[in-house]
């Protein structure tokens, strides 16, 4: 176990290292950077270069910008000048994490809910009613959702913060809502096949030949059994999140950093683009490292093979 | 028990049937693909899913010759006007805005009518919404051909070669799939020129991941069967077992997966125009048009909510064909 | 003799999407206390649909077209759900075809086996878990106790199809079905678990019914065989007149298919053809297009059962007086004559 995850680790780190090089390689092909302009006077333009280290060999550039990285240096913005990239990323990391989380708890929770009446009550109106919901949760862009909450719960009935991140919890509910959409829509969807599959399996049939009732063998036996898996799609539903905050913190102008990522490539700040890339790369690699360590201790098949090996 | 009514005696001669009539089938075998069309014909969300999709292409076809104004037209005197139906005096349809008949105020000609109102430039709604899903839809069926071509392709070697090969390809696919794909295509396009081309690019270099890793697993599992070996055994090349024996057993995998790459390429393009580095300004797709109605959204709401409505549609109803296709496909994970 | 079982014109219908299924076509039997019941056929003859009716566990779109099911004087078909689970795991219990898949994967084995004991009578926890750790240790599970808390993959087939069994008996019902007990067991594990279910049976005198489609394994456990085709008893008996005096064609067939030692045959028989669809039972016998003894009024009507001796009957027009006498498959004849010697030396004594 233990080497399993060293290995992981090891993998984890040399993926970063090829992220963070490849970005840094795209950057460097890119045109258009702040300095392009061409009435910037040439005594300026030198001085600018030097500051942010622009006028060395490339290949030093890449040395220190590797050096910086593990450090937790990614430079200094373009756009807000002298800030470092740091910063401006750990500055704006709560407000994303704590929608992250919430969309993550709720998404999950309610979705495993669903699916579970839905294979519970398969082909009644409640099954129906949440494969409705489930498909509705996948094609309504994430967007379009909460631009329409927005509008309707918040601008027209005044419920709830129109925007921003100034009114505590409260203003955190729609984006939450907005942002647990598609997990919520893609933990149901899955639930529901691994329950139908579950509840047609031996171990079923012969709980229910001990004498458990049909409820007594879902709290039973069912649940488990079909939840266990549903912790596999959360690493895709981590990418869901992160995609999603992009633009669910633009449209309630959340102080996050996929607002500020999305406002970095529409101004070319690229040193935080970088940042921010390999940042989204870091967590998504780590949460899909801890759910596969968190299956192997939660499915006793792995976590006893695992022990044997 | 013993029978009792009268039996004619001769019903007791030996009538032994012939053998070819005791292997007489009453109803005619299935095939496979015969099956699963029964199934799907019976999943009415797919059937009436189907239909709506030939309906939107239709549409969006025929945006080509012909759309009720110039999509790109820019009237400054028609700015904001809401949707009027002819004289059809039907609320939300009329032309009025807050008790405001928009039409009359703006000197808009008699006869000149906009179905789905107009936006800040003027321009129709409704001719920019058919442009619109022609471009998402054109984007869509580029990627779904990257998926198949690069998808199916990377799939198969993988899996058929196995070992340093497919170890090295896997890694690949995994390093790729450990960025969100949504900034893989950012980068793509920092790097390329806003535009239609660069995004179909961007997306065909991520769609296809999802795909290959499907079509690997369905592979290996294939690898293994008797028919492969008996292929084998008669001398067979690894190509042409490929395309004879791996592709048709592999095509219920691939028709649902394009399935669902369709919306997952439709929502980037959507996603990419909505914040702002998509298409460039003047063009219409379904992106900018919903990126358009956001800036407008408290005061012309219907700016957002139709081109929201027909994105709607497009995903539910490719996703309902998808989910439609999967279970007739694989009648386990439906039932 | 305490009648745990009766079976009366059981008719069961399957809605499906092609129409429905006559799934049992009205089938009869009863079994006593503390006797094994083999009921034999092939797959979709209808076994296990009928146990599923004695469990209650029949599925959603199956309907009972006739007939009663009573276990120890109650019928069983018209208890309420709540009743049913009071009965399932308390009175009557199931033995599961395949080891490897019924039990959950997740639970730990004491727990399994524990759980009838807290779901029908008052046992405290910890009381059950002792309970359980003396029932596996009954079946045959060795270091029991230190085992309560392993999980189902940690075991062998044959293990895991012990701990089903300590499943079963552990509130010592009155009825236990196996179905198809030893089907996905090898050979050697096979014999054992036929005989732990023997050594149960004198231990708790329970009542067992054992579906199979081997009679080879039958032989060694039943007291009775009843043998179903396409929905239906086709005949029954006590074990040596199904093995020594058969009298409908297809317990020749099955009895032909079967490996022996002594055979002299060089080549494995298989009956001929498949089994009808039961979307539509042929008019007559369902048996007749694969029937090799076939006669007119087999194609025109179905055969009522012919009674041969009190215990013994089989549904085969060849039993009619009017009958022709035809001449069994050699095999068939050298089993005859071991029961006439038998039944000769019956009559000596």
């Amino acid at each position: 176990m233990i080497k399993y995850i060293l290995r992981r680790v090891g993998f984890l780190i040399l993926t970063l290292f090829l992220v963070a090089s490849i970005t840094f390689f795209l950057m460097k092909l890119l045109p258009g950077t702040p300095f392009n302009n061409p009435k910037l006077p040439a005594d300026q333009l030198a001085q600018l270069k030097a500051q942010y280290g622009l006028d060395k060999p490339v290949w030093q550039q890449y040395l220190n910008y590797l050096w910086g990285a593990v450090h937790g240096d990614f430079g200094t913005s373009y756009q807000f000048t002298g800030q470092k990239v740091s910063y401006l990323i750990s500055s704006r990391l709560g407000p994303s994490l704590q929608l992250g989380a919430q969309a993550m708890v709720v998404g999950t929770l309610l979705g495993i809910l669903l699916g579970a009446l839905a294979a519970i009550r398969k082909n009644t109106w409640v099954d129906a009613v949440a494969t409705i919901f489930a498909i509705l949760g996948r094609s309504i862009p994430n967007f379009v959702f909460a631009a329409l909450l927005q509008y309707f719960v918040a601008f027209k009935w005044g419920v709830l913060p129109v925007a921003l991140w100034e009114d505590g919890f409260s203003s955190s509910v729609l984006p939450t809502i907005a942002l647990a959409m598609a997990p919520l829509a893609n933990t149901a969807r899955f639930m529901r096949t691994e329950m139908v599959d579950v509840l047609s399996s031996d171990y079923i049939e012969l709980a229910r030949s001990k004498g458990d009732s049909q409820w007594q063998v879902v709290a039973r036996h069912a649940l488990r059994n079909s939840m266990i898996p549903v912790v596999t799609i959360i690493g895709p539903m981590a990418v869901d999140l992160m995609i999603g905050s992009m633009v669910v913190e633009n449209i309630f102008a959340i102080p996050g950093i996929g607002e500020q990522f999305v406002k970095s490539i529409t101004t070319n700040d690229y040193p935080v683009i970088m940042g921010l890339t390999i940042m989204y790369c870091f967590m998504l690699t780590v949460v899909i490292l801890i759910v596969d360590i968190l299956y192997g201790f939660i499915d006793p098949r792995i976590r006893l093979s695992g022990e044997a090996n | 028990m013993a029978a009792s009514k009268h039996i004619a005696p001769d019903a007791f001669k030996l009538a032994h049937v012939a053998a070819t009539e005791k292997e007489y089938i009453a109803a005619p075998a299935l095939t496979f693909s015969q099956d699963a069309m029964r199934r799907l014909k019976q999943n009415k969300a797919a059937v009436i899913s189907f239909w709506l999709l030939v309906i939107i292409f239709a549409a969006a076809l025929l945006s080509l010759v012909i759309t009720p104004h110039d999509p790109n037209a820019q009237n400054l005197n028609y700015t904001y006007l809401p949707p009027k139906w002819g004289d059809l005096n039907i609320p939300f349809f009329n032309g009025h805005e807050n008790g405001i008949d928009m039409y009359a105020r703006n000197q808009v000609p008699k006869g000149t009518y906009f179905l789905l109102g107009t936006d800040y430039l003027g321009r129709d709604l409704l001719s920019r919404i058919l442009v619109g899903t022609r471009i998402s839809l054109f984007i869509a069926v580029i990627a779904t051909l990257f998926d198949l071509v690069v998808g199916v392709g990377y799939g198969i070697i993988s899996g058929w070669n196995g070992g340093w090969i497919d170890t090295l390809m896997q890694r690949v696919i995994e390093i790729i799939s450990s960025v969100p794909n949504l900034v893989v295509v950012i980068l793509m396009l920092l790097v390329f020129k806003p535009g239609l081309k660069s995004i179909i690019v961007a997306i065909a270099v991520t769609s296809w991941i999802t795909m290959a890793r499907l079509i690997r697993a369905q592979t290996l599992k294939l690898k293994d069967q008797e028919f492969v070996l008996a292929a084998k055994t008669l001398g067979e090349s690894s190509f042409q077992i490929a395309l004879k024996h791996l592709v048709p057993n592999l095509s219920s995998t691939i028709i649902i997966q394009t399935m669902f790459t369709i919306p997952t390429a439709i929502f980037f393009e959507a996603f990419l125009s909505y914040i702002g580095i998509g298409l460039p300004a003047p063009t219409a797709s379904l992106g900018t048009l919903l990126n358009d109605g956001q800036k407008a959204l408290q005061t012309q709401p219907y700016l957002l909510i139709y081109p929201a409505i027909v994105i709607v549609v497009l995903m539910l109803a490719f996703n309902l064909l998808a989910d439609g296709l999967r279970d007739a496909f694989d009648p386990r994970s439906a039932h | 003799m305490e009648r745990i079982l009766e079976v009366k014109d059981l008719a069961i219908d399957f809605a499906t999407y092609a129409g429905t299924v006559h799934a049992i076509r009205h089938v009869d039997f009863h079994l006593d206390k503390g006797e094994t019941l083999a009921i034999v056929g092939e797959s979709g003859s209808g076994k296990s649909v009928t146990m599923r009716t004695v469990m209650g566990l029949l599925a959603n779109n199956a309907r009972v077209v006739s007939g009663s099911v009573k276990l120890a004087g109650e019928d069983i078909l018209h208890k309420s759900e709540k009743a049913l689970n009071q009965m399932r795991g308390n009175e009557v219990a199931m033995i599961f075809q395949d080891p490897m898949t019924s039990l959950d994967p997740t639970m730990p084995i004491g727990k399994q086996v524990a759980e009838p004991l807290l779901l029908h009578t008052k046992a405290t926890r910890a009381h059950a878990m002792k309970e359980a750790a003396r029932v596996l240790a009954l079946v045959g599970i060795p270091d029991a106790q230190a085992r309560l808390k392993d999980y189902p993959h940690q075991f062998s087939g044959g293990q895991r199809q012990r701990i089903v069994i300590a499943i079963a008996i552990i509130n010592h019902p009155k009825l236990l079905i196996a179905d198809e007990p030893t089907t996905a067991l090898d050979v050697t594990v096979q014999a054992q678990i036929v005989h732990l279910l023997k050594d149960i049976q004198a231990k708790l005198d329970t009542a067992i019914i054992f579906i199979t489609h081997d009679l080879g394994v039958v032989a060694g456990i039943a007291d009775r065989v009843a043998v179903m085709y396409a929905g239906k008893i086709i005949e029954y008996g006590t074990v040596d007149e199904i093995f020594y005096n058969p009298m409908h064609p297809y317990t020749w067939g099955l009895l032909e298919a079967m490996p022996t030692l002594s055979a002299t045959r060089k080549r494995l028989f298989a009956i001929p053809g498949t089994p009808p669809d039961l979307l539509t039972p042929p008019q007559g016998d369902a048996f007749a297009p694969r029937n090799p003894y076939a006669m007119k009024i087999d194609q025109e009507q179905e055969p009522p059962f012919f009674a041969v001796s009190k215990t013994h009957a089989a549904a085969t027009w060849l039993l009619h007086p009017d009958a022709p006498a035809v001449d069994p498959p050699a095999e068939i004849k050298r089993r005859k004559q071991i029961w006439a010697q038998k039944e000769g030396n019956h009559d000596y004594r």
